[in-house]
């Protein structure tokens, strides 16, 4: 293959995980899911289907829901990512993990980060909204549970984003 | 070994694909799973995000240039759109899930011209056209000629589309996008429809035309010009006029999720209620 200007295999990387900055090499196929659990050691996101169709693997890329699957890591350098593990912290994840326990939101617990973080992105999109319940059905479309038949989902919603 | 060339301009970007040896980088989700399933492996990604003209995203008289980086959901919810073609934000707001629109790209979409993608319809339907650059210059054409069968562009590989120009809608124009889903979680359309309508002063509709998307290898246009003749259009029974003219028209591919007798009803459906949109939203607007 002809070279080409400025083209690298081996990656150099600076990004912000849950406010903690990371450096790393990595080839330009990596994916962001696999770095945060193996190399960060961050394995509260989850890999279900691995095609970012399921939202198990939902982090926050620059406050925007991203499947972590389907993500190279090349992309995102300079960003501040945000995973379920960063809750010490946000008070939107506190909040949502509460709900989920009273509400009944999670069995096996293997979407749960996955939603939780979707729902953290909503909350803050809509600050100070209250939010039709319509509205969260929608913007939780592509985030799959196998266990509970969303209603715990939903109620926990309801109650994490009740002023 | 794959490697990384990050353009910061356009002309860098047509560079890097030059020898035919690159790869777009934009969303990178289309791409990425095709990566992880083993359908290709490119030799070289050229990524796109740091290149700022190309998510310009701007009114400029009688049309809007989007830029071809621009994600789902700016695009669903951008006021310059929302005030040029109202209903258009709708083809864009419901693609696959929050995920796919927070990445997902207008060019990459149309570069992947996935048959059962929601923009297609909308974008052929508005007359929309294509600005694309290459290691020869700049050329226009338009989406329904871009996209000539399922997944696959009359693009060369050595060119990128740079922006998507969509035409102002007239006073007395009206365009409306609907979508079936049937619950899956990948949100893909089981039959999508975009239709627009124009009117004469008088009230005779002028044009009207139907799009379907996800019912074919590419959208299918339906001319529904002539159901309208006459000023009785209005009437009853225009309805289900188009509803056969359109389930007629529709010849549904085999191996979709719906039979092909349903999917034909189904788009007919469809029609019908983007018709039903059109006559009660553009009331006050026309002469009765």
């Amino acid at each position: 293959m002809s070279e080409v200007d400025g083209a690298v295999d081996a990656v150099p990387l600076t990004f912000d995980v849950n406010g903690r900055p990371v450096q790393l090499e990595v080839p330009v196929t990596s994916v962001l899911v696999d770095v945060l659990r193996d190399e960060c050691g961050l394995t509260g996101t989850k890999v279900g289907c691995g095609v970012g169709v399921c939202g198990a693997c939902t982090v926050l890329v620059d406050g925007e829901p991203a499947s972590a699957c389907l993500t190279l890591t090349v992309q995102v350098d300079g960003r501040e990512i945000e995973t379920i593990e960063g809750g010490a912290d946000d008070p939107d994840i506190v909040a949502l993990q509460r709900a989920f326990v009273a509400e009944g939101g999670l069995q096996c617990g293997f979407c749960t980060s996955g939603q939780i973080m979707t729902l953290v992105a909503l909350r803050r999109q809509r600050q100070g909204e209250v939010i039709p319940i319509d509205d969260v059905r929608h913007h939780l479309t592509g985030s799959v549970c196998r266990c509970t038949g969303y209603y715990g989902i939903l109620r926990a919603a309801v109650a994490a984003f009740e002023p | 070994m794959t490697t990384l060339v990050r353009a910061r301009t356009v002309d860098e970007a047509i560079e890097a694909l030059a020898d035919g040896e690159g790869h777009a980088l934009a969303g990178g989700q289309a791409l990425t799973i095709l990566m992880k399933e083993g359908f290709f492996s490119a030799g070289r990604l050229v990524d796109l995000s740091a290149v700022g003209e190309l998510r310009d995203l701007a009114r400029h008289g009688d049309h809007v240039d989007v830029g071809a980086m621009s994600r789902h959901a700016v695009v669903a919810r951008h006021p310059a759109l929302a005030e040029a073609v109202p209903g258009l934000g709708d083809a864009f707001g419901s693609i696959g899930n929050v995920r796919v629109r927070a990445a997902g790209t207008l060019g990459g979409n149309l570069v992947h011209a996935d048959p059962r993608q929601d923009p297609p319809p909308a974008l052929i339907v508005l007359d929309a056209v294509a600005r694309v650059r290459g290691p020869s210059g700049d050329r226009t054409v338009t989406v329904d000629e871009l996209i000539d069968g399922a997944l696959s562009t009359t693009l060369e590989a050595d060119e990128l589309i740079t922006s998507v120009t969509i035409p102002a809608l007239g006073e007395r124009e009206w365009f409306g996008f609907s979508k079936f889903l049937a619950g899956s979680s990948e949100g893909f359309a089981t039959a999508n429809a975009a239709l627009r309508v124009s009117w004469e002063p008088d009230g005779a509709i002028e044009r009207a035309e139907v799009c379907l998307g996800a019912v074919g290898p590419t959208p299918r246009r339906v001319s529904l010009t002539s159901t309208f003749a006459g000023p009785g259009w209005s009437g009853a029974g225009v309805g289900d006029d188009i509803a056969v003219a359109v389930a007629e028209s529709v010849e549904p591919t085999v191996g979709r999720p719906s039979s092909s007798d349903y999917t034909r009803a189904l788009c007919g459906e469809l029609a019908r209620g983007l018709f039903d949109r059109f006559v009660v939203s553009t009331r006050g607007r026309r002469p009765t």
